[in-house]
């Protein structure tokens, strides 16, 4: 075939068509935290179940209290359409109006609402300023002395926000409850990024190896002081359940859902003599009516508390659905074998102890700032990507060191085989020059159920 | 622009987007996530855009920083400066779609904006943010390379 043929032909196989092209727009709206209702589509249970929104759990008698004293809820609703049990909260107006507001050169923060519950506080907030089309924020909450709060997850839900659109940031603690009284912290910056400049040069390997840390420059820094009215302040609704259940041949029991405002929890309990250890358990939540609740799909799905052996799983709220009945159906589980807690890569020869399914050693190279290492995994049905390995590795001598940074795009073309159905993984080991590395593996192997476990909780 | 512009012009956009990030980043699967991400991009910012007429240079310019970004991730984004002088013998024998990834990336951009995604040369230009002239360069320094005799369109 001489040149102007393979051009014909190369021509031609890339006009064939892409299905997966279709639904782009679709994904890109899904992604975008405010979206119009011309773009956003509600998935069918949730669209059938839309009309009974009215329909109110009686946990918290201010809700009807609040009903026609919260202005600007259209515009609430389109900052939380990122969380289903936030979006159930504001069509329920279990809102706290709130107004508070501080300016410093030139930007002006004013805080405008809270949802609030036992464990999860949700700001929303609008920031301007002159001269500036986006504007960015780092947020960050602490008691009224300015102390951590404890165990918790934070930050804000936005990025890149265009100035005077309503945002949010949400602190939930993973133990204790919310107190009455906190500290909210913005540090606000522009990270604006003109798409029409080539970007900006990175040096060789050395931005992988060892992630350039930038000291953002802030234009102001915010500290507002919250206090909750607590009749906006429900408590969950707690189901002890206590019901054990075989996976696999292995024992894990559900102790209890916790039912919040904001997000629905349960505790899961692995039981100490196992052959593996859960990792991750796969499941929904479903009423009497059929309507389904999945994992929560934006932020942390679940955790677990130093040395604990309960691990508390997230899930969207049925906090405001009306159900006679409540269900848990297990689906799946991930699992870690106890012999497979750390795995031997010899770099040079590749040789490898027990790989996760799926997942295989493709090539390391030694380079100047350290080991980078390939790895290849079988994609899964849910995602294009997930976990192999945990952050930290060991040495021979058994010293612990970190991955600071991973790629999901390698260098080397995967068989065309299994370019549809496998990633790839790169990662480096900055620093590290021995020929020898003890991995953690994430998981040892997935865990499909044939047929529905079920776990009834009300 | 508002979104349902946007979605409008993204629509027959969509399949030259893909095209030209399957042949940055070589496979089906990458290239889709490049273009998920352009368009999540340009969907964020799209009330920026003050004229609609330059939409699909502006996509085309977002979706090729993703694409930079990917390959940069990769360490397969290598600058012209870098590379000594490279003559069509070194691309001989070569499959075109080796050939093409073997192209500086500076050369390999115009290559794929013209003969493959089907812009004008002025359009690649545009997209590009360079010279008419300069895309021009490059152009008849790509096609020399690849011993392709496309015509060079010499008039507007």
């Amino acid at each position: 075939m001489n040149r102007m043929e393979e051009y014909t032909t190369l021509r031609a196989d890339l006009e064939q068509s892409v299905p997966a092209l279709e639904q782009t727009l679709d994904r890109a709206g899904k992604r975008l935290r405010r979206r119009n209702r011309r773009i956003y589509k509600a998935a069918g249970s949730f669209a059938a179940c839309f009309a009974l929104f009215v329909v109110l759990v009686n946990f918290c008698a201010p809700v009807a209290y609040a009903c026609s004293k919260v202005p600007g809820l259209r515009e609430l609703a389109e900052a939380v359409t990122f969380s289903r049990s936030l979006t159930d909260a504001v069509k329920n107006e279990y809102v706290q109006p709130i107004s508070l507001e501080q300016s410093q050169n030139g930007i002006t923060a004013s805080v405008e609402y809270l949802i609030v519950d036992q464990k999860q506080v949700n700001v929303f907030f609008r920031l301007t300023g002159e001269g500036y089309e986006t504007l960015d924020v780092d947020a960050d909450f602490t008691n009224v002395d300015g102390e951590r709060l404890g165990s918790c997850t934070f930050g804000a839900n936005d990025s890149h926000v265009p100035v005077g659109q309503l945002q949010s940031a949400t602190i939930e603690l993973l133990e204790g409850d919310v107190p009455g009284q906190m500290q909210f912290h913005l540090d606000v910056l522009c990270r604006d990024r003109d798409y029409s400049a080539p970007p900006e040069p990175v040096d060789e390997e050395d931005a992988f190896f060892h992630p350039p840390h930038r000291e953002p420059d802030y234009l102001a820094h915010f500290t507002f002081q919250l206090e909750f009215d607590p009749t906006f302040t429900a408590k969950a609704k707690v189901y002890p359940v206590n019901q054990t259940v075989e996976l696999e041949g292995k024992q894990v029991t559900i102790q209890q859902v916790e039912v919040y405002p904001t997000h629905l929890r349960v505790l899961v309990e692995d039981h100490p003599e196992n052959t593996a250890k859960l990792q991750r358990l796969f499941f929904y939540i479903e009423t009497d009516w059929g309507m389904k609740f999945e994992t929560e799909s934006n932020g942390t799905v679940s955790f677990r508390l130093g040395g604990s052996n309960v691990t508390t799983y997230r899930a969207d709220s049925t906090y405001f659905y009306k159900a006679n009945r409540l269900r848990m159906v297990i689906t799946g589980a991930e699992w870690l074998n106890r012999d497979m807690e750390t795995t031997y890569v010899n770099l040079v020869t590749g040789e490898t102890g027990p790989m996760p399914d799926g997942v295989s050693f493709v090539v390391a190279e030694k380079k100047e700032s350290g080991w980078l290492v390939t790895f290849k995994a079988k994609e899964r049905r849910e995602a294009h990507s997930h976990q192999l390995f945990l952050m930290e590795y060991l040495d021979a001598q058994g010293e612990a060191h970190t991955i600071w940074s991973w790629s999901h795009g390698i260098r080397y073309d995967l068989p065309e085989e299994e370019r549809e159905t496998h990633f790839g993984l790169e990662f480096p080991l900055a620093d590290y020059y021995e020929d020898e590395v003890w991995l953690k593996p994430a998981y040892s192997h997935l865990w499909e159920a044939e047929s529905e476990i079920v776990v009834t909780i009300q | 622009m508002k979104h349902d512009e946007f979605a409008a012009r993204l629509e027959p956009l969509r399949h030259k987007l893909y095209k030209t990030a399957l042949l940055y980043l070589g496979s089906e699967s990458p290239a889709l996530d490049a273009v998920d991400e352009a368009v999540y991009k340009g969907l964020k910012a799209c009330w920026k855009l003050r004229k609609p007429e330059y939409f699909d240079t502006w996509m085309t310019r977002i979706l090729m920083n993703v694409c930079y970004d990917e390959l940069r991730r990769q360490k397969r984004f290598v600058p012209l400066e870098a590379l000594p002088e490279e003559s069509a013998e070194d691309y001989d024998g070569l499959p075109l779609r080796e050939a093409l990834n073997k192209l500086p990336e500076q050369l390999r951009e115009v290559v794929i904006l013209r003969y493959f995604t089907g812009y004008t040369l002025e359009e690649t230009a545009e997209a590009l943010g360079i010279p008419r002239g300069t895309a021009a360069t490059r152009q008849r320094k790509a096609l020399q390379l690849l011993r392709l005799e496309l015509s060079e369109e010499v008039t507007e």
